[in-house]
This record gives C-alpha cells, structure tokens and sequence, in this order.
C-alpha cells in the first residue's frame, strides 16, 4: 500500500509546528563502489519501439561530493540467453551511456537477459526479464489540491493485466517517482490521482508521465532506493538500509557493485497544463 | 522502590508545551523515563520500546498514549486522581509488558456537592462535571476536553484540519457496606485532514465495569470487566480508497487483597484477556475507484494469567515482596496462515547479503477455537528492603516478565498507524530479567534516590532491509529474532517543604539491541553487532524547581539536559535515476546535537477567591525560553534547486508563550 506514504501525511503535520535549516554536518566517508544503473525503457506502442535509458557506469562518492566520476572505459554486453546471442553496447558520449546499436533483441517476453560489465579485471553480471506494462489510459488534468492549496491534480487510469501481480512504476519527470502494485486492483482498471506542487509544475507547462513495467524485486528495491532519498524528517524516520540491487561481481564478490539491470516495457503520455476554474 | 508516583495537583504545577498540563510530560522529568525525542508518541522507560510500557486507565489497557502525535497525552489531567509508574520490581499481579506500568486512576466523582472545573488554553479547553447521584452513596464525574488550533487554520482559509478530543466519565455507586460498584469510560479520537484527499483518523476507548466486595474486614475483591480497543482509519481520496485497522480486547480480571496478618498481606488474581487484531481492511471510497475491497486476515489470541503476591514484614528492618504470575497465550486460529519450507518464512540470498520475504509452500485454515501457539511463562517477582536507621534503607529487586504483543514499528518513534501483532508460530514472546539495586535516604527537608538497573530482553523483533509493514498480511517474513540490553543509574534529589520545592533528576544508561544471522552463513542486521536504540539517551538531567512567592503568586522553572539521540548520517552516495542515493554504513552510528532548554511559567490566584466558591487561576508560561534550535531530526537531501547534497535540521518547539485560564466552583 505504497500510493501515497501515509508517514509523509505525519510529516507534513508535524511541519505545521517545527522548522528547517539547512546545517553544516562532518560525515564518515567510505570506499568508492562501482554503481551500474542499467535501465532500459523500450516504447512499444510505435511503430519502430524507442529506447530510453541505457547503461549508466560511475562511481560512489563522498555524501557532499559535487560530482560522482563517470566511467568510460568499461566492457558492456548483454546477452539475450534463450539464443546465447551476445550485444556489445557502446559508449555513447552525448548522453554518457552505454547503448546498443539496435534494441529488437530486448523485446521478448519469455527470455532472460544477463548484463555483464568488465571493469579493471572485474566481472559483474546481472539478470533480468523484460516486463510488460498497460499502456496509460487516461492523462487529464483535475481540479482538486492538497496540501497548500495551488497544488496540479494529474487523473491517471490504467487497465491492470488480469490475473497476474504485477508491478509498475509511474515517472512524473522532475524525479519524481512511483512505484505501483496492483494487489489492492487486481485486474481492474485503476485510477488515481498525482498533485504536483506549484514548484514543479506551472500553467502552460508540456509534461510527460512515463509508465514502466518492472519486476517484483525492482519495486521493493526502488521504494527503498525512494524511503532512503526521500528526507521526510521529524521523528519518524525509517532505518537507514542497504540498497543492494541484482548485480553481482563475480570475481571479487565483496567488492560488490551498487545499482539494478532491469528492461522495462514503457508508455507515455503528455499534457499541457492549463488554467482551470 | 522503582516506581514513581504522582498526584493529579503536581502534574498541573509543572509548566508544558501550550500550557496544557500533561501526565507523560511530566513523567519525562524524571530519572530512566524518556522520549524519542518533540513529537515523538509515547515514551521509553529504562531504554525499553514504547511498545513495552502497560499503560492502564482504570485498569483498562490503552495502546496509544499519544494525541497529535505525541505532543500531547491522552490523559486529561483533570480527571485524573493519581498516577504511578513502575520501572523495576513490578508487582506480580501486572503482566503483558516488560518494561514498565503506568497505572492510572480518574476520579471517582464527588458523592456530595456539585463541582466544575475547567481551563481555556491556547490550544485546547477542559471541562469537568462532577456530583453526587445519591447523597453519600452514588456520584458521577464526565470530563471533556477538546483542541482548537484548527479553527484558527479555517480563519486564515487553510481547509487542513488537525484536532483531538476526548470524554472521561466515571460512576461510582456504594450498594452497601460491603459493595459497591463503578463504571468508568473513556473515548478519545484524533483527526487530521490535508484538504479532502486525506483524512486520518485514530484512537483509543475503553470501558471498565467494576465491582468492589467485601469479604470481611480482611479480605477484598475487585472484579473488572473491561472493554478497551484502538482504531485507526485512513480514507485516500486521491487514490480512491479508505482504510480501518484495530485492536480490541476483552478483559475480565478479579483480584483479592488479603491481610493475613498485621504483617503479612496476599495480593492474588486472575485475569483473561480475549484480543482481536484487524491489521487492516481496504475498500474504495467512491463509485469511480478501481479498489478491490480486501481485508488482511484477521487474528485473535488469548492471553491468560493468575498470580500471587506476599508482601511480608519479617522484621522491623526487613520487608520482602516476593510474587509470581503464571501467563499463558494462546495465538488462535485464523482464515488463512501460511506455511513455509522448513518453517522459515524469511529468505537470505548470501550472494548478495539480502534478507527477502519468504514464499510461502502452503497455506491453512484453522477454527478459531483451536491454538496454533502456546506459550506458557512462569514469572517470579522479587523485591527486598533493609531499613537501616530512620533516615536510610536499601532495597533490591528483581523481575522476570514476558509480553506476547509486538508493536509493528521500523521508524524511530511509533506512528499511528504501526499495527500490534501477536505472539505465534514464528513470533516468540519478548522475555525481559530485571535486576535493580536501590539506595535512599531522608534528610530534613531533602530525599535522595538512587538506583542502577540492568536487563535483558530476548525475543526482540527487529525488520529486515526495506521490509513494508504497512498492509503486510505475512508479517513473519520481514521480521528477525534479536535480542535487547539496557543497564543505567538513576539518581533524584527532592526537596520536599518549604516555599522552595523540586527535584533534580539524573539518569546515565545505556541502551542497546541486536540481531544475529540465524546461522554462521546469515550476517544477520547491522552485520549482527550491537547497535544503539533510537531512544538511547547517555546523559539525561532534569530538574524542576517550583517556588511559592505568596498565596497570589507561584513560580515554576524546568531545565533539561539530554545526550542527542542517536541517528544515521550517510557515509556516501552514488547516482541513480537521476536521484543521488545516500549510502548508509551500520545503525545509529552519530548522535543528533545535545538537546537541552529551559521552560518557566507563573501561576496568579487572584486574591477575589478569598471567601467566594468560584475559584480561578491564570497560569503564563515560556517553553524553551531561550529559543533553542533542538534537532528533531538531520536529514540528508539533495537540494531541488543547485542539485547538490544537503543536511537538514528539523527542530519543532523554538520559544512558545502560553497563556491558561483555569476555574472551579
């Protein structure tokens, strides 16, 4: 029942009482790991599918470092394993990933697919399937608010897949994320709403909601990866966690890499925002 | 010895946050009680779990002591006749919870005149109504109390809705001599509304019907039948649904006091309580939602106890308290219980040190008058005291107790919503031993306390990496078995007469707990070290100082000084999504800044109530006069504007004035 965090309601309570600055703190540093995020977001409801995302390699840094250092010179391969057909990818310097040079392999349902990365001797291998999503059947701006009132209601709805659990994960833009489960509407079509704040979102603003399938791990991964970024403060603060993905190095097991490998089927939908009465 | 006693007219002098006069704030002044921190519900007792605290309102379990949050109690101080909180060597007719008891009298009503009493405050209003139903035999007392702050948010055009209230009654009936009766209720419920998409509902009733025997002048009965339940609802009408949870329960307990001799005195009973827990049931909430209506499956136990107690004076120095309480808990049968290969429902995958849910082989379905656990607990209480002249005595005491409910919480302080469970297949029972040495001493207008305290709690339950406890139906699969230590020294100087009064009450301790691999192959959680509570405080000084000027005037002053809790910062981040990611290294690790403040209030008795039965007081207060930016929390975010990493401080109370207007006639 991750929808909405019922703790954010608490916190935003608790916010009516308190206040925040922004304060100098001394952390502790660790050894850097290598993070591979490698999400491939294929578009299938055109006519040739589009890829989005590709594979992302840099290196964990200290918390107030500026910048994480990107990597370059790796070895990137997937393997489509019902074939044993190896994809090399490349670097691709305008967006600072790794790309295939065509992406029909990545399409099937039934097959896995296994990632491996060769990084100064290091293997790391990762699984993963490729993960159907419905598309978005509805996108249209609503009236109510929330919180402080000039909030931008978005009504989404999709019909759920019948009779299997599934997983999805809404992107707002901005970074904003949700990761949906469909174990309270099974099989129904699903509608809710998203509010932007007046920060994100302004009149006559183009926004783009994407929807991706995902796989059962990656939303328990991802809702992590949200609860560890997302600093909703006051006393009720979750444990801080680690956020292990599904990669593994396979010559240096303890020197485990940070990140997922996950394909997903994706839809979008844009709307301009406009003035309502 | 251990335990803290305080009368209805102490808790009003000591000044409070918004005036409103509070049992668990006050409560907080004293040696081994603390808090999680402003804003944090319920409190922590001897660096054990707010969950583990027996909270009793006329002998009637409570399972939320908290409104707004924690910012206030549920205890109108008002109807409130007497309070007393036992630490260690507790009394073998309590049992269910390790860590403490707070057991709360209301009133019995005035049996022979009429009487108001109430006060305006900032942020809520009281009112009191107390008579007799039958002159000398029969009164009654109903009590409200109810906060307002919203109201002032409607003003400003703000639709947000944050308030609470709550109903105290109580009826007492003396049939004759040797009987008489009581009824006693109290219902309180707390709402918060963001707009219409949300509205959070919560909140504790209970119900005692009481009936008091006598025997003969020796020999004394008490026969309760209790009502008491916990609710919570949330309705989320953005996303189209509303949710109910609760817990209730069914208690009837008859209990006898008998004086043997004019040294020796029996305390025995019975008791059994009958619980049903709903961990949640969902529906939507309009016609247009695409919520399937579910229910997680119900559970129900029964937890049974009988107990003897002899409070023994073997001699003019020597007097020993020795007890035990046989417990049984029987986790009933349910719709659906899973099953899971060799009985482990939580899965650890060693390539990559992750602890996952479990998938369940099976599931059955059991009547609910069969037992699919049994536990069963002998649990011996000991307390001893040595006089050693008029003025000095020593006392030591020792407890072993077990508590079959679980508070479902992974955040620092309870919320809410966090559901209870109980004890079953795969959740034991926490089993806490308690040993505490006391040392105390009179002085003319002084007394000293001191005492150290050591326990060990097994069966802890601890929650694996990213488990969701909110609607999880399985919640074996999330949870691991650990283990918990406390140990301390508490010590309180009072003064007791004189124009000048107050304590100053220190407490060092420590608090700790872990959870181990289950196996030499699992690292269990924080790598199975040792790791601080979330409400482990080092150094917790309080004092309180109260001074009566004139018979117009009274001065009130509070200064706390706190170690800052212990928290996480991130050891470093990495990119992913887009999102910089925290990278955390073992639990609570650092400390949130030192916590200290100072609060002051003035009490004015007009000199017109000289002579006239209407009689009033306006209390002035100042919480945390000089302004401290008290850290409730240190977050860690990356800034949505410049994009980089920043830590953000959350204080709650900076300096609030307070004004109250109490009356009574």
């Amino acid at each position: 029942m991750k929808y909405f965090s019922a703790l954010l309601l608490f916190a935003l309570t608790i916010s009516l009482f308190s206040c925040e600055d922004v304060i100098e703190v001394e952390v502790q540093n660790t050894t850097p790991r290598l993070v591979i995020d490698a999400q491939f977001n294929i578009f299938t409801a055109l006519e040739a599918p589009r890829l989005e995302g590709g594979v992302k390699l840099s290196m964990s840094a200290n918390y107030f470092d500026l910048n994480v250092p990107i990597i370059k010179d790796a070895l990137v391969t997937i393997t489509h394993l019902n074939s044993g057909l190896e994809y090399p990818l490349l670097f691709d310097e305008s967006i600072g990933m790794f790309l295939p040079n065509k992406i029909d392999f990545l399409t099937d349902f039934i097959s896995k697919y296994e990632l491996k990365v060769v990084y100064k001797g290091q293997v790391y291998r990762g699984n993963t399937n490729f993960v159907p999503v419905p598309p978005i059947l509805k996108a249209v701006q609503g009236t109510k608010t929330l919180f402080s009132g000039d909030e931008t209601e978005i009504i989404l709805s999709f019909q759920d897949f019948s009779e299997r659990d599934d997983f999805y994960l809404y992107d707002f833009g901005q970074d904003i994320y949700r990761p949906i489960e469909d174990r309270f509407f099974q099989g129904e079509e699903f509608v809710f709403s998203h509010f932007y704040s007046s920060d994100e979102v302004k009149v006559g603003d183009l926004i783009t909601i994407k929807a991706h399938g995902v796989e059962e791990q990656y939303y328990n991964y991802f809702n992590l990866i949200l609860t560890l970024t997302d600093s909703n403060g006051g006393p009720f603060q979750s444990l801080p966690a680690s956020s292990r993905g599904n990669i593994l190095n396979v010559t240096q097991p303890d020197n485990y890499p940070l990140g997922y490998f996950l394909i997903s089927e994706s839809d979008q939908k844009q709307l301009l925002i406009e003035e309502l009465k | 010895m251990s335990v803290i006693g305080l009368i209805a007219a102490s808790i009003k002098k000591i000044p409070v946050i918004l005036g409103e006069a509070d049992v668990l704030k006050s409560l907080l002044l004293l040696p081994g009680v603390t808090s999680a921190g402003e804003g944090a519900s319920g409190f922590n007792v001897r660096g054990g779990a707010a969950d583990q605290n027996l909270i009793l309102l006329d002998e009637a379990i409570v399972f939320n002591s908290s409104h707004l949050f924690g910012f206030f109690s549920v205890f109108n101080p008002d109807a409130i006749k007497d309070v007393k909180l036992y630490k260690g060597g507790i009394p073998a007719k309590y049992g269910g919870r390790i860590s403490s008891v707070l057991d709360i009298y209301q009133k019995e009503g005035n049996s022979k005149d009429f009487k108001a009493s109430g006060g305006i405050g900032l942020v809520s209003s009281r009112l009191l109504l107390e008579g007799p139903l039958e002159k000398d035999r029969g009164a009654f007392l109903v009590g409200g109390r109810a906060s307002y702050a919203h109201l002032f948010l409607a003003l400003t055009g703000n639709e947000n809705k944050a308030y609470f209230y709550d109903l105290n009654t109580k009826l007492n009936y003396k049939i004759n001599e040797n009987n008489s009766i009581y009824l006693s209720g109290y219902f309180g419920r707390d709402l918060f509304g963001i707009s219409d998409s949300f509205i959070n509902v919560y909140g504790n009733s209970v119900a005692n019907f009481r009936w008091n025997h006598l025997f003969s002048d020796k020999l004394f009965s008490n026969l309760s039948v209790i009502y008491s339940d916990y609710y919570y609802g949330l309705e989320l009408d953005l996303v189209g649904f509303q949710w109910d949870s609760g817990i209730q329960n069914f208690n009837l307990k008859y209990d006898f006091k008998h004086y043997l001799s004019a040294n020796t005195k029996l305390n025995y009973g019975v008791n059994n309580i009958y619980y049903r827990f709903n961990p949640g049931e969902i529906k939507p909430n309009r016609e247009d939602s695409g919520i399937v209506k579910d229910k997680l499956t119900d559970k129900y136990a029964n937890e049974f106890a009988a107990y003897i107690d002899v409070e023994q004076n073997v001699s003019t120095a020597f007097s020993i308290q020795y007890g035990m309480r046989w417990s049984r808990f029987d986790r009933l049968g349910q719709e659906v219980f899973y099953s899971y290969e060799n009985n482990n429902p939580v899965a650890y995958d060693p390539a990559f040190d992750l602890y996952s849910e479990g998938t369940p082989n099976g599931q059955v379905q059991q009547s609910r008058n069969s037992s699919i656990a049994t536990f069963s607990n002998f649990e011996p209480r000991l307390g001893l005291s040595y006089v050693l002249n008029d003025r000095t005595s020593i006392k030591a005491s020792y407890n072993h107790m077990a508590q079959y409910l679980h508070l479902l919480s992974n955040t620092s302080s309870p919320t809410p919503l966090d559901v209870w469970t109980p004890s079953g297949p795969f959740v034991k029972p926490q089993l806490l031993d308690q040993f505490a040495l006391g040392y105390f001493k009179n002085l003319d207008n002084y007394s000293i306390e001191t005492e150290v305290f050591y326990k060990e709690i097994a069966n802890r339950i601890d929650y694996i990496d990213g488990a969701n406890l909110i609607a999880n139906d399985a919640i074996e699969r999330v949870i691991l078995n650990g283990e918990a230590r406390a140990y301390g020294l508490e010590f309180l100087l009072r003064k007791n007469t004189g124009a000048f009064t107050g304590w100053l009450a220190y407490t060092w301790s420590r608090s700790e707990q872990r959870t181990p691999g289950r196996n030499s192959l699992e690292t269990g959680i924080n790598n199975g070290n040792w790791y601080f509570t979330p409400f482990d405080k080092t150094h917790d000084l309080s004092i309180n100082s109260s001074y009566e000027l004139n018979s117009k005037w009274q001065f009130n002053a509070n200064f706390l000084f706190q170690t800052g809790q212990p928290t996480n910062y991130p050891v470093g981040q990495y990119e992913l999504r887009g999102l910089n990611v925290p990278i955390f290294g073992l639990r609570n690790q650092e400390r949130l800044p030192t916590y200290h403040r100072l609060d002051i209030s003035a009490t004015l008795i007009p000199d017109k109530n000289k002579g006239r039965k209407f009689q009033s007081e306006w209390s002035f207060g100042i919480y945390n006069l000089y302004n401290r930016r008290n850290a409730a929390s240190i977050n860690f975010r990356q800034n949505t504007d410049s994009g980089n990493n920043e830590a953000l401080r959350t204080s709650i109370f900076g300096i609030v004035p307070s004004v109250t207007y109490n009356f009574k006639f």
